[in-house]
């Protein structure tokens, strides 16, 4: 749905965005992260057709932003970061306006729009009077007046207060149940970590990771196993590359966006040369031949499973079990620790449900965006 | 349909004809309104200060039109009141529409850019025309209720006597004009501006000297000759006009002064203005250039017209002068066009091109699109053409009167050498313009360095002339030093009045040859800059896109493989799925074509035949 390639941007004598490419596929939700200046707010810009890229191309269902941007604004919605709006207007006015601005053919839209964004009760207040998080669902209806295929929200959970943030939250899962492709930036992993499917986390102008978090996170713990046992490429300095991280699967066929693109000429060095971690930054063209992928099966991840009964007991249950590598106890449940993929969990829940014991709660660990974002990045002030 | 008027939208003009086309336009503006403007009016409706304001302009103008009535009043007759308080509300009512006007639009765009709504208004899909006229009738709205407001206190005038009903609706009229004019200055500064305050100021800076300028020329200073052609009007005044249309007595001057140049002076500009905020508005790989040169061309035979027309009302010994001013007027137009068209991209963008390519685009729509050679032909063509073509006109005129002109040679001399030394010096401008737009970083330096040689070029060679004449003991010869500059044209004609001042005309000449030859290189130079441009700029583009195109034809034909062999795995998987009549076949054929095939479909089978599938079951 969305295909950035090769995306390069100066101002001035700076470089802000440096081959940058990744793809977001339909219906996903993908999420872009990077510190301040690295870029992401530019790179939506160009998407949303109010910045020209000075190379590179950017599409949106196919259509090239820089070729017809009129057909790229019908078929997305931007919400950027702290978006103005009209004084001495009321909220249904102020969609009113926007329709027709859209060119909407009926007015039963506004209506529909008011019911999903749950701002009905707003509708007659003075949108100046709004706070943060209402004005942030007038943004979200707004952009979703002409029902476009794909949102692109910029920090959209930015100043906003808890209860404002899991609301956005839970509209962005209803938006993506309606089909929606969405793409958001944002400086909150936790919240990102909740509804994205996939990320890209973008430093210094250069991407340098994307896919879904599981399987990047699944992919830094394989490497980081690797390195213990000096196999791994990334021992060293890691090697330069396009800015993505190698995804699981097929030998030189990636299977997540972002990785579909062998280096840019100009950008022999869009790595980051002291990145000793292991992160493998590198091109996945079909002709690598020294690469090797390493398998998801090998990632440590941790849930935290929530029961009735003696948890000490039930950790009894679980010890042992495939893929299951360590069980804490803890006093607000069990803290497994496994190798492998979620199907796992499932097996463990079942396991525990045919012996009686009653599983309360289910939940993976949620940092785990936090730690590769602070895996991938230098943490340089930008 | 207008979601916030709940009207539906008017079917389409019944036909083709005028008539319907204005009656479907009428429509739509009444029930399918522009969306900016309706929005604007109803968030107008919800400001408390206007109605304070307005009550108090309107409270302030009764009071002042009541003081100068009284003190007036005390020494003329009441019909002589009546006409200065005429002209003393419409005076300040003029400045308060010139002022207040820009003002008010100035923060029309700018307002939205600053406060942060602007992407989201573009990214509608509004076209910039759209945008220019809503914001246009918003602030036109906003200053029509003060002029109304203003409205019963402009009826006093008329209860005094003096001035007709008719005058008075004239004016009025007149004042809705000037309002419509300071609306679009205020926009085209709005649109160009990123702060509020900025685009307010600077409307109000340039707003109000340029109001006194046209209060003083075209109001006071004009009625003088308005008077000299129709006595019944009096000089003086700067409210002449309603008066003029009133008194003056029908006719080819009647129509031409008071009726076809006033919508001239009005229309050129604001289509102008016009042009200029839409223009700002439009993305600048988009086409910013069309409509400007549409404006250009018009705005150019206007001139024109306006210029050789006078040559057919004036006597013989008059034509001189004609010739004179209209190819200064002339030259005026293009410089200022060279500065206009300094913004003028090297050449059209491949967006645009796709654009032209699918509509079917013709040459001459082409012609008149983004593209800085095009442009200088055009300025060039019409530029040269019409000032020589003025010349041309008045030298026919003085030959064909030249039996009631005292010195016919003369005559023609000055009109020759004026009109040549005003045509070769603007084909310097405009190749100084195309030269530094295609060597220049941006139209801002472009403009800058135009502005800044061409104010050198016209004062320079005369504050070197008199340095020189100091030197040389205020010798006439010295001011030969300031040929190159265009006002030397003036001297020129004084030159071939007097005799032995040869010298100074073959240096006006001279000069003139010069700047001839200079523009031309200077043309032929960016134009040759500009391809070079333009060809790497192709160059690059097409190789990006090779690159492109060669990678996503890798990337197809790994997505093909990958495919390929997942549909040759699943096959192997498929063929050895113990179904119950195939099985032993396929199993076979997997043991001796593949043995990976096999061993790839063991879990599989383990997991089938295992009735639990529970991994934790042994503990």
């Amino acid at each position: 749905m969305i295909r950035v390639r090769h995306l390069w941007h100066r101002f001035g004598a700076y470089d802000v965005l440096r081959d940058v490419s990744f793809e977001v596929g339909a219906g996903e939700i993908f999420g872009f992260i990077g510190p301040n200046g690295a870029g992401k707010t530019t790179t939506i810009r160009i998407m949303a057709t109010l910045l020209e890229p000075m190379a590179g191309r950017v599409e949106i269902d196919g259509i090239d932003v820089s070729m017809d941007p009129d057909a790229v604004r019908r078929m997305i919605g931007y919400m950027p970061d702290h978006a103005g709006v009209y004084d001495r207007i009321t909220v249904r006015e102020y969609l009113e306006f926007f329709a027709d601005a859209f060119d909407v053919a009926s007015p039963r839209v506004v209506d529909a729009v008011i019911e999903l964004t749950d701002i009905g009760r707003l509708s007659d207040k003075l949108v100046i009077t709004m706070s943060k998080g209402q004005k942030q669902r007038l943004q979200l209806a707004r952009i979703l007046l002409h029902d476009p295929k794909v949102l692109i929200l910029d920090e959209p959970a930015s100043d906003l207060d808890p209860r404002a943030r899991i609301e956005i939250r839970d509209l962005l899962g209803e938006l993506r149940s309606l089909g929606k492709t969405i793409f958001l930036s944002s400086h909150i992993l936790t919240e990102l970590s909740d509804v994205c499917t996939s990320i890209g986390i973008l430093e210094r102008g250069q991407l340098v990771v994307a896919g879904p978090i599981a399987e990047i996170g699944a992919r830094l713990e394989a490497q980081r196993a690797a390195a213990a046992i000096g196999h791994a490429p990334g021992a060293g300095p890691a090697p330069p590359g396009p800015g993505a991280v190698a995804p699981g699967g097929h030998p030189g066929h990636p299977a997540h966006p972002g990785a579909r693109y062998p280096a840019h000429p100009g950008a022999a060095h869009a790595g980051h040369p002291d990145m000793g971690s292991g992160v493998v930054v590198r091109p996945t063209h079909p002709g690598n031949p020294g690469f090797v992928a390493p398998s998801p099966l090998l990632a440590r991840r941790r849930v935290k499973l929530r029961v009735l009964g003696q948890p000490a007991a039930v950790a009894q249950l679980l010890h042992g079990g495939p893929g299951v590598d360590s069980v804490e106890v803890n006093p607000g449940g069990l803290v497994v620790t496994f190798v492998g993929p979620e199907g796992v969990i499932a097996d463990m829940v079942t396991h525990l449900v045919r012996n009686g014991v009653g599983v309360v709660g289910v939940e993976q660990e949620r940092n785990e965006l936090e730690r590769i974002f602070l895996e991938v990045t230098r943490g340089d002030m930008q | 349909m207008s979601v916030q008027t709940g009207e539906t939208s008017p079917s389409g003009p019944a036909s083709q004809r005028a008539v319907d086309r204005v009656k479907f336009r009428w429509e739509r503006l009444l029930r399918d309104p522009n969306p900016i403007w309706i929005r604007e009016l109803k968030q107008a409706a919800r400001l408390g200060r206007t109605p304070v304001i307005l009550m108090v302009i309107t409270i302030l103008m009764a009071l002042l039109i009541a003081s100068v009535g009284g003190v007036a009043s005390t020494s003329t007759s009441p019909a002589r009141t009546g006409g200065v308080l005429f002209q003393v509300y419409f005076s300040i009512a003029f400045f308060v529409v010139a002022w207040v006007g820009p003002a008010v639009a100035a923060n029309s765009i700018a307002s939205e850019r600053e406060g942060k709504t602007w992407e989201a208004l573009i990214l509608t899909g509004l076209r910039p025309e759209t945008v220019a006229r809503g914001k246009f009738l918003a602030a036109f709205t906003s200053i029509g209720t003060y002029v109304v407001m203003l409205a019963p206190v402009g009826a006093v005038p008329f209860l005094f006597g003096g001035v007709t009903a008719f005058e008075v609706v004239v004016a009025f009229i007149l004042l809705f004009v000037f309002a419509l004019l300071g609306v679009a200055f205020g926009l085209a500064i709005s649109s160009k501006m990123e702060s509020l305050r900025v685009a307010i100021v600077v409307a109000l800076l340039l707003g109000v000297p340029l109001s006194m300028t046209i209060y003083g020329s075209l109001g006071v200073g004009l009625s003088v000759g308005v008077h000299h052609l129709w006595p019944e009007v009096p000089d003086g005044p700067p409210v002449w006009l309603p008066t003029a249309l009133v008194r003056a007595p029908f006719g080819i001057e009647y129509a031409l002064y008071l009726v076809v140049m006033p919508l001239a002076v009005i229309a050129i500009p604001a289509w102008f203005l016009y042009e200029v905020t839409v223009a700002n508005l439009t993305a600048p790989n988009d086409d910013r250039s069309s409509g400007l040169k549409r404006w250009f061309i018009v705005a150019s035979l206007v001139f024109f017209t306006a210029g050789f027309l006078p040559v057919f009302a004036v006597d013989a010994d008059d034509l001189r002068a004609v010739a004179i001013t209209a190819s200064s007027g002339l030259l005026i137009h293009f410089g200022f066009c060279a500065f206009v068209f300094a913004g003028e991209p090297i050449g059209p963008s491949r967006r645009v091109v796709q654009v032209w390519d699918r509509a079917g685009t013709g040459k001459v729509a082409r012609f008149l699109g983004p593209g800085l050679s095009p442009t200088t032909v055009l300025e060039l063509g019409f530029g040269v053409a019409t000032i020589l073509g003025v010349g041309a006109v008045c030298l026919v005129g003085v030959q064909a009167q030249s039996a009631s002109i005292s010195d016919p040679a003369e005559h023609l001399a000055q009109i020759t050498t004026f009109c040549f030394y005003a045509a070769s010096f603007l084909v310097f401008l405009v190749g100084l313009r195309s030269f530094l737009r295609a060597r220049g970083r941006s139209p801002a330096i472009s403009r800058v360095l135009l502005l800044a040689i061409g104010f050198g070029v016209s004062v320079g060679p005369w504050i070197i002339a008199a340095i020189a004449g100091v030197l040389g003991g205020g010798s006439d010869e010295a001011l030969v030093i300031a040929s190159p500059s265009p006002f030397y044209a003036f001297y020129v004609l004084s030159a071939i009045q007097r005799s032995g001042q040869d010298l100074h005309v073959i240096a006006g000449v001279t000069a003139s040859v010069g700047w001839v030859g200079m523009g031309t290189f200077l043309t032929l130079a960016a134009r040759r800059h500009a391809s070079v441009v333009m060809e790497n700029h192709e160059r690059m583009i097409t190789e990006a896109c090779t690159q492109l195109d060669a990678e996503d034809a890798a990337i197809e034909e790994a997505d093909r493989l990958a495919a390929e062999e997942a549909e040759a795995a699943s096959a192997v998987a498929e063929s050895v799925e113990p179904k119950p009549a195939q099985a032993a076949v396929v199993d076979t054929a997997n043991t001796i074509v593949d043995g990976s095939g096999a061993a790839a479909v063991e879990p599989a089978a383990s997991d089938d035949t295992d009735p639990d599938p529970d991994p934790h079951r042994s503990t």
